[in-house]
Formats: C-alpha cells, sequence, structure tokens
C-alpha cells in the first residue's frame, strides 16, 4: 500500500474525455486499435446469445442436472422442461460428445439426473445448509419452504436420557452446569410408540420392523493394533466438520481407522442427487464393513421430498412420516447381523438449533424422528445437540459456553454450520463414548 | 445470485436487452440500471433492499447539506454525522455480536449482553465504504453534487454491489455523463475479464477449496507437515482466485455496460514486500484505507513513530472490515506490524550496512559478485511467507485452529498424506503453476495477452468470437464442479 499520499493524482478514469480500459495489467490496457470497428449493443447482445447457445448446447447435461436438481415443485418441473428437451437435442446433434469425452478423461461420472454425489447447487436448494460448503463461506440466504409442523408436542423433541455412562464434558467447569450432548438409546429410555408411516403409495411402506430390544447390546470386541476398529462417518457439510474433528483423536492412534465420507448438499429427501440408503447398503456389505458409524444429515433436508407420485410439501404429515420411513431403512441397514450382537454401533448426531425460525422448526422435527427411531433400536444412538447448542432460552445461539464453561463462537456466521470449536465438543464426546463402548 | 450461475446468467442476458433498448436513452438507462441492480440484490433478501435504500437516501442527503453549507465547522459536524452514521450501520450488523461477547467476557460469564442474531446483509461492508468515499469526497470538494438517481445507481450498479471492487464516486459518476461509453464496447477485452475470472473461481478456487484447503483446515491437528504446507499455499492461491476471480467478471460485466471498473489485483504474490503487495492486491480497498482512515489518522506527517502507530492501526481496522473476529485482526496485526518494520528497516543505515557485508560475503565465497537477483529473491521468499502466514488466521475459524494449524506446521507428523490426503500431483502443479503466473513481469503478460488473444480475437467475425466464448463457457463448466460455492468476499 502508498502511503506517500501527497500530490495525489485522481484517478485516471475521473478525467476528463475517453476513459482507459484498465489501470494495471494483466490485462493490459487492451486499447489497441482493433481489426474491426468495436460493436455496439445490439451486436454484444447478439453476441450474448450465440455465446449462451453454444454453452448450452455443450454443456447440456450439466444444465439438466442442475434442473433435476432443483427442490420438487413448479420451479423444478419447469426447469425440467426446458432443459430435458435442450438436452434430448444436444445428444441427437452429438454435441455432448465433447463433455462426455473431457468427463472420461478426468475420470468423472458424466453429469445426468440420476444419483450423484453432487455438490451445492446455487439455486437448487435456497435453503440449504451445503449452500455454504465451508463454514469461512457464507450461503445464499436461505429461503423458506412450507412451514414446519412439529412432530411431536414438545418442541424440543421428546425427553431423552442419556443411554450409556454420562458423557462428562472434558476440562473443568468454572461457572455453572454446562449442557452435555445427550446421546441416547434404549438401555435406559423407554420406548415411545413409533408410528407406522401412513400408505402414500409404492414408495411409501411400513418399515418399522420388529425389533429384538437385545440385539447390539452385548459386549463389544476387544480392539488391538491388529484388529483395529472400523470407524465411518458419513453425512452432509454439517457432518462433515464433525468427522474432520474425529480424525484428530483417531487418526493418529493405533486402534482404528477412520473412513470420511460426507457429500455436501445431501440429505435423505433427495436420493436423486445423493442415494444414502444406497450408499451405506453397500458399506454395510463390504466384508469388513465398519463397525462405528456417525451419521448427520438434515441440513439439506428443507425441501420436497418425492414420494408415490406425489409432491410431498416440506414438513406436512406426509413429508414427516415419509421422512420417518427414510430414516428407519438407514436405521436398519446397519442393524449387526444376528449372532453379531454389539458389532456394530451408529451414532446419529442430530440437528442443532437453527437462527432462521421455520428452518429450527423443521430440525426440531427432524431431530424428534430420529430420537423416537433410535429409541427403539438398541445399536443406534440419537446424539442430541440441541441442549448443548441452546441459547439461554432455549432457542438458537452463536455463542455458547463450552465444556469449559467459557463462552465460545459455536455457530457459523450462515446460522446453519458449526464452527471448529463446536464441532470439536461433539467430537470429543463421540471419541469418550466410542472409546468406552469398546474398551480402548 | 451467484454470477457463474444460470440464474445469472438469464438475468444478465435480460438486463442487456434492456440496456441495448435504452441505452441511447439517459434517464431511462439510469432506472432501468437501478430496477436490476435492486433485482440482483433483493434476489438473497428482499429485506435488504430497503436498507441499501436507506443507505443510499441517507448519504445523498448528507452529501447536498454539505453542498449547500458553507460554514467550515457545520461542515465538519455534518460529515462526521455522516460517518458516524454508516459506521453505526456497519457496526449493528457486523460489529454487535463481536463486541458484545467481548464485552461480556470482560465483565464475567454472568452478564452478557443481549444477542442480536442479525443476518449479515450481503455486501453491505462494500456498499458503506463507498458511501462513506462520496460524502468525504463531497466534503473534500472532490465530487459534484450529483442527483439522487446518478448517486443510487453509483451505490447499486450490480457489477460491483456484494464485493467490489471499491469504485469511487469520482470514477464512476463521470461515466454517467453523456453515452460515449456505452456505444463502443470491448467486447474481446470484457470477454478476456470474464472468461479468466469464470475459470480462476469455478475452476483453481473451487478446486483448491474441496480439495486441498478446506479437508486439512478442518482438522489442521490431524494433518502432516507436507499437507499443511500444501494448504497454505493452496489457500494463497485460493483466495487470490476467488476474490480477484469475481473483481475480474465484475469488470467484464461493466465493461460489456459501457462502465469502466479499476482494476483490483495485479499479481499481489510477486510482490517484493508487504507494501508492494498492498499496491496489488485488493488495490480498491488499500487506496480507500489510505486515503480516508490511514490520511485521516495523520498519516506520516507527525513523525516516524505516529506513522508506526497509524500503519498499524489502518491495518488492525482493515482487518476488522473483513469480519468481526480476532483472527481477523490478528491478520490485520500481523500485515500492521509488517508494514512498520519494512519501514523502520528500510531508512535504516544498519540494515543496509548488514546487507552489504552478506552480499560480499556471498561473493568472498563463490569468486564472484553477488548475483542481481538474490536480493529481489531474498525479499520475495520472505515476503510471500509473510502473506501465506497470515492468511492462517484469516481462513481459521478461531485463534485455537489457528494455533493448531501453526502448530502442526513445524511438529506435526511427517509423511506426505494423512487423513486428509489432500496432497496430490494435480494440487501441487496447479499451486506452482498460478503461482509462477504471479511471476511473470507485467510487460511479457500484456505482450502475449495482446499477440495471443485481443489482437486475433479483435480480427474475428463477431459470431466466431461468440462461439469461442461459448466454447470456453462450457469448458469451465466441465472443468468445475457441479455447483458453485459462494464467493469468500460476500461475507466482508
Amino acid at each position: 500500500m502508498s502511503y506517500r499520499f501527497r500530490n495525489r493524482q485522481p484517478h485516471p478514469a475521473s478525467r476528463p474525455g475517453p476513459q482507459p480500459v484498465a489501470v494495471l495489467p494483466p490485462p493490459p490496457a487492451p486499447d489497441t486499435p482493433p481489426a474491426r470497428g468495436r460493436p455496439g449493443p445490439r451486436t454484444v447482445l447478439c453476441q450474448l446469445l450465440i455465446c449462451f447457445t453454444v454453452a448450452v448446447g455443450l454443456s447440456s447435461s450439466h444444465l439438466e442436472a442442475t434442473a433435476a436438481s432443483q427442490p420438487f415443485g413448479t420451479g423444478r418441473s419447469m426447469a425440467l422442461a426446458v432443459a430435458q428437451p435442450l438436452h434430448r437435442l444436444a445428444e441427437a446433434g452429438g454435441l455432448d460428445r465433447p463433455d462426455r469425452a473431457l468427463a472420461q478423461l478426468l475420470g468423472r461420472e458424466p453429469d445426468g439426473p440420476g444419483p450423484s454425489p453432487a455438490g451445492p447447487i446455487e439455486g437448487a436448494s435456497p435453503a440449504a445448509a451445503d449452500s455454504a460448503p465451508s463454514a469461512s463461506q457464507p450461503g445464499p440466504e436461505p429461503g423458506l419452504h412450507g412451514p414446519p409442523r412439529p412432530a411431536s408436542p414438545d418442541p424440543a423433541g421428546p425427553a431423552i436420557g442419556n443411554g450409556g455412562a454420562p458423557i462428562a464434558p472434558a476440562g473443568g467447569n468454572d461457572s455453572g452446569p454446562v449442557p452435555e450432548l445427550s446421546m441416547a438409546t434404549t438401555a435406559s429410555v423407554p420406548s415411545p410408540p413409533v408410528a407406522p408411516a401412513p400408505g402414500l403409495g409404492p414408495d411409501v411402506v411400513d418399515l418399522v420392523p420388529e425389533v429384538d430390544p437385545l440385539a447390539g447390546t452385548g459386549p463389544a470386541r476387544p480392539v488391538t493394533p491388529g484388529a483395529k476398529l472400523r470407524i465411518w462417518a458419513g453425512g452432509d457439510s454439517l457432518g462433515e466438520y464433525v468427522g474432520n474433528q474425529l480424525l484428530a483423536p483417531l487418526s493418529n492412534r493405533d486402534l482404528t481407522t477412520v473412513e470420511l465420507d460426507f457429500h455436501i448438499g445431501t440429505g435423505l429427501t433427495r436420493p436423486d442427487t445423493y442415494d444414502w440408503q444406497a450408499r451405506i447398503d453397500e458399506i454395510m456389505a463390504r466384508p469388513e464393513r465398519p463397525e462405528a458409524l456417525v451419521f448427520m444429515v438434515g441440513g439439506n433436508d428443507n425441501q420436497p421430498m418425492r414420494a408415490g407420485g406425489q409432491n410431498l410439501a416440506v414438513g406436512s404429515e406426509p413429508w414427516l412420516a415419509e421422512y420417518r420411513a427414510r430414516a428407519v431403512d438407514l436405521m436398519d441397514s446397519t442393524r449387526p447381523p444376528d449372532g453379531a450382537v454389539g458389532a456394530t454401533h451408529l451414532w446419529w448426531i442430530g440437528l442443532p438449533p437453527m437462527r432462521d425460525g421455520e428452518r429450527d422448526g423443521l430440525a426440531r422435527s427432524i431431530d424428534a424422528i430420529i430420537a423416537e427411531e433410535a429409541a427403539g433400536r438398541p445399536w443406534v444412538t440419537f446424539v442430541d445437540l440441541m441442549p448443548r447448542f441452546s441459547g439461554p432460552e432455549g432457542g438458537f445461539a452463536g455463542t455458547v459456553a463450552g465444556p469449559d464453561g467459557k463462552a465460545k463462537v459455536a455457530r457459523a456466521p450462515d446460522g446453519i454450520h458449526i464452527t471448529y470449536a463446536g464441532s470439536t465438543w461433539i467430537a470429543e464426546d463421540l471419541w469418550a463414548e466410542i472409546a468406552a463402548r469398546w474398551g480402548f | 445470485m451467484l454470477f457463474p450461475t444460470v440464474t445469472f446468467a438469464v438475468f444478465f442476458v435480460t438486463v442487456y436487452a434492456v440496456h441495448t433498448a435504452l441505452h441511447a436513452r439517459d434517464r431511462a438507462w439510469k432506472v432501468a440500471m437501478v430496477v436490476a441492480s435492486y433485482v440482483f440484490y433483493g434476489w438473497w433478501d428482499w429485506r435488504f433492499c430497503g436498507l441499501l435504500a436507506g443507505s443510499t437516501v441517507v448519504n445523498w442527503a448528507y452529501a447536498r447539506l454539505l453542498t449547500a453549507i458553507t460554514a467550515r465547522r457545520a461542515r465538519r459536524a455534518l460529515v462526521a454525522t455522516a460517518v458516524a452514521a454508516d459506521l453505526g450501520l456497519l457496526g449493528v450488523f457486523k460489529y454487535y455480536g463481536f463486541f458484545a461477547e467481548a464485552l461480556s467476557r470482560m465483565l464475567g460469564a454472568s452478564q452478557t449482553l443481549p444477542g442480536l442474531d442479525l443476518v449479515l446483509p450481503v455486501g453491505i461492508s462494500f456498499f458503506t465504504f463507498q458511501a462513506i468515499s462520496y460524502v468525504v469526497d463531497t466534503y473534500r470538494g472532490e465530487v459534484d453534487d450529483r442527483s439522487l438517481l446518478d448517486f443510487t445507481l453509483y451505490l447499486s450498479f450490480f457489477p460491483h454491489l456484494v464485493a467490489g471492487p471499491i469504485v469511487r464516486a469520482s470514477e464512476f459518476l463521470p461515466q454517467l455523463v453523456g453515452r460515449r461509453d456505452r456505444t463502443d464496447i470491448d467486447v474481446v477485452g470484457a470477454a478476456w475479464w470474464i472468461g479468466r475470472g469464470l475459470f480462476k473461481k469455478v475452476v483453481v478456487a473451487t478446486y483448491l477449496g474441496q480439495s486441498v484447503v478446506d479437508p486439512v483446515f478442518a482438522a489442521p491437528a490431524a494433518a502432516t507437515r507436507l499437507e499443511l504446507l500444501v494448504a497454505l499455499y493452496g489457500y494463497a492461491l485460493q483466495i487470490y482466485a476467488d476474490f480477484s476471480g469475481y473483481t475480474d467478471i465484475a469488470i467484464g460485466l461493466a465493461k460489456l455496460l459501457g462502465i469502466q471498473f479499476p482494476v483490483n489485483f495485479d499479481r499481489p504474490y510477486g510482490a517484493l514486500s508487504i507494501q508492494d503487495f498492498w499496491r496489488r492486491w485488493h488495490m480498491t480497498l488499500s487506496r480507500w484505507l489510505r486515503d480516508y482512515l490511514y490520511v485521516s489518522l495523520g498519516g506520516n506527517r507527525r513523525g516516524r513513530l505516529a506513522t508506526y502507530r497509524n500503519l498499524l492501526l489502518t491495518m488492525v481496522l482493515g482487518g476488522l472490515w473483513h469480519g468481526a473476529a480476532w483472527t481477523f485482526v490478528v491478520w490485520g496485526t500481523v500485515h500492521g506490524l509488517a508494514l512498520a518494520v519494512e519501514r523502520l528497516l528500510a531508512g535504516s543505515p544498519v540494515v543496509g550496512a548488514a546487507w552489504a557485508r552478506g552480499r560480499a560475503a556471498v561473493g568472498r565465497r563463490t569468486g564472484a559478485a553477488a548475483p542481481a537477483w538474490l536480493g529481489p529473491t531474498a525479499r520475495w521468499v520472505v515476503t510471500f511467507h509473510i502473506v501465506c502466514l497470515a492468511w492462517v488466521p484469516f481462513r481459521a475459524q478461531s485463534l485455537g485452529e489457528t494455533g493448531d494449524f501453526l502448530k502442526g506446521l513445524v511438529l506435526g507428523p511427517g509423511g506426505a498424506t494423512a487423513a486428509a490426503g489432500s496432497v496430490s500431483l494435480v494440487a501441487v502443479g496447479l499451486i506452482a503453476a498460478a503461482l509462477a503466473v504471479q511471476l511473470v513481469p507485467a510487460r511479457q503478460l500484456s505482450h502475449a495477452y495482446q499477440r495471443w488473444f485481443h489482437r486475433p480475437l479483435s480480427r474475428l467475425d463477431p459470431a466466431l468470437q461468440s462461439a469461442l466464448m461459448g466454447l470456453w463457457l462450457s469448458l469451465v463448466v466441465a472443468l468445475g464442479p457441479q455447483g458453485v460455492a459462494p464467493f469468500i468476499y460476500f461475507r466482508f
């Protein structure tokens, strides 16, 4: 920065006469006389239209994928009505070949509306948590979908106790009690009745299994350097922070292997964008399947779902029932096989309070569903973030007391994501829980 | 509405069609551009438009009063009130939580100030700074009093609205007079700015962020020294590609609409000193800080110590401008101290003598005169690494994370990759290539641009030009990931 400001010259653009194009390279002043006369706005408009036509033709698959990833509803239908014929036309003319060839060269799956680990789509779900894949970057302002209706009369969800030993916060507490992360299994919680999903056509069935109340509660196997504990952590960007913090205490140890499997902009509402059920089925079918699973989604689920040929308005009763059915399906996919009691355990991390009121209501409804379903499955622990991340009045708070009792910024500026500090608290508690369960 | 999206492409073509129809009608064109800018801004949250409109009217009214009043004391009071009002607005939305938290800590955990939990309006720092510059320049007599319509367009013009460049009224407002610049368009030059901006943002910044930087910064304690080092360089290039990519696109879009913006970046990582760095990085912010803050603090007119103090204060406040967090204060402090130390050493005969002795010693050992490149290279290495290390608190979410990162850089485990697995040939190659471009002398870049881009493209038929631009656009789409992360500087 130049601080010799005396005799400051006015900026060239403020001088009278023709304005120079650029002050400094690169690029340099492109004021050399062009071979052709410079065009006026009408020509430039035509050029813009040609440019976009060429780009759309060559990138039609991306356009269609973007349209398909919009939230279910009229906007998506309209976008697809434009994008799909364009893509078909481009395909027929062979315009998509360069894009396919490039994708192949880069070792990528060509874009399409089918399931793919997709990133966040600007405009796809304006309220999606993963519009901000990094907490260093603010997301677009959340949009608002239909009003969520809490599934539980208690807006904070059902009272869930701690299924195992209390998870003590690390460090002392010199300024009063600090809310702990509440981890609940049915080991100590009476199972609430699990509401069956209402019939919604072939996509929605009552998936609540007949649960063996003792499955998964037996002693875990001994963990040794020769037989490391296999940990898998997956979810969306909210979960990614926690998953990454899990690495800190675990990765340098000889007793564990950690697999991170996060896909930003995903959740349970849009299996067409990323199918978590298929992914969980795939990893649980491995010969050496994960034993400790940590999963966190929901931040992007404030959008309609499609089931039984219908679009389900976000937060409506059918939407909540469908969400429950999908969560149940996913939990049951992690059930330990018969005769392998205690071999697998899933920690399903709930959503924290959200700054936006409607988003917060939906988060509490989702938490209530997950807590209720986890309560009926001994191999699943629901990690309730609401107590620790709530302010004095029980709602959203950007700054909350940490395990040491000192106030820390726990939430990212977008009012959705959790900061490094907040993620560390969750990861430390999870780590303690995992270590205690497997006795290392 | 982000620039590199289908939504914005549709928006811009629509705006351009209106521009084509109205460019010859001055007033109608200005009204249309204001409406387009408010639609663009309201896309995030329509409530923000009220804030922008309020700030516009209030600052314009202050400027009108400043023009009308001649009494010196009254004018001083008026400009002070206007600046205080602008900073107050910024303070409420941006800094209330930060200072409330700091105060609560000082008072003890039991006495906390009520939190407002306000959503930070996009681009508030940028348009507030522009508003301040207009009022102060009016006070200084550097800009003429302008109509509300002109001032509204100046403050809200959508290409620069949310992330700069911070355009001065004296640069922007003269361009609204007449229509000469809106009929003679350097399409090839605009395409260059837009095309390279898109590539920087969609391909370079997104790749570096997702593959190199984010995994390491998410858990620095779990990364190896090599991963941390690559992430350190990677973030320096990521934030450059992200922010300069945005302003490149903004410059190109404005150019198509017949408005010239000042350049905001000039190969900043080729700087040989921190002062040089600030002449090349976010140039429109650094000159704003210089002219409205450093000068107001007294600049270098009150002795050496006061100069150092002013440098430090300017950079600390510049850090705070980026965000209400201690990490930004640390970033600003590092730059302020570096500037002060540089100034101290530059005038020191002891340092000069030591450097001469060092060169002579090298000459004696090698048997030849110390090479001329030795000094600049050493200065570049030191400058580049100070800048890179200062980015760590800038990127980190907390001082704790900063500490983890820096500790890991020195004491972390060795080896190529650990958990993050972020070190790859592609990543290292991309960082090296991006850095190499920064080191190419400006003259050569200028020559290459003219010879290989502007001149040949300008000779082509407009339809062919457009087809080539479309081809480039589709290449950027194909190379980039699906979806585009918001620009880093949107939060400032």
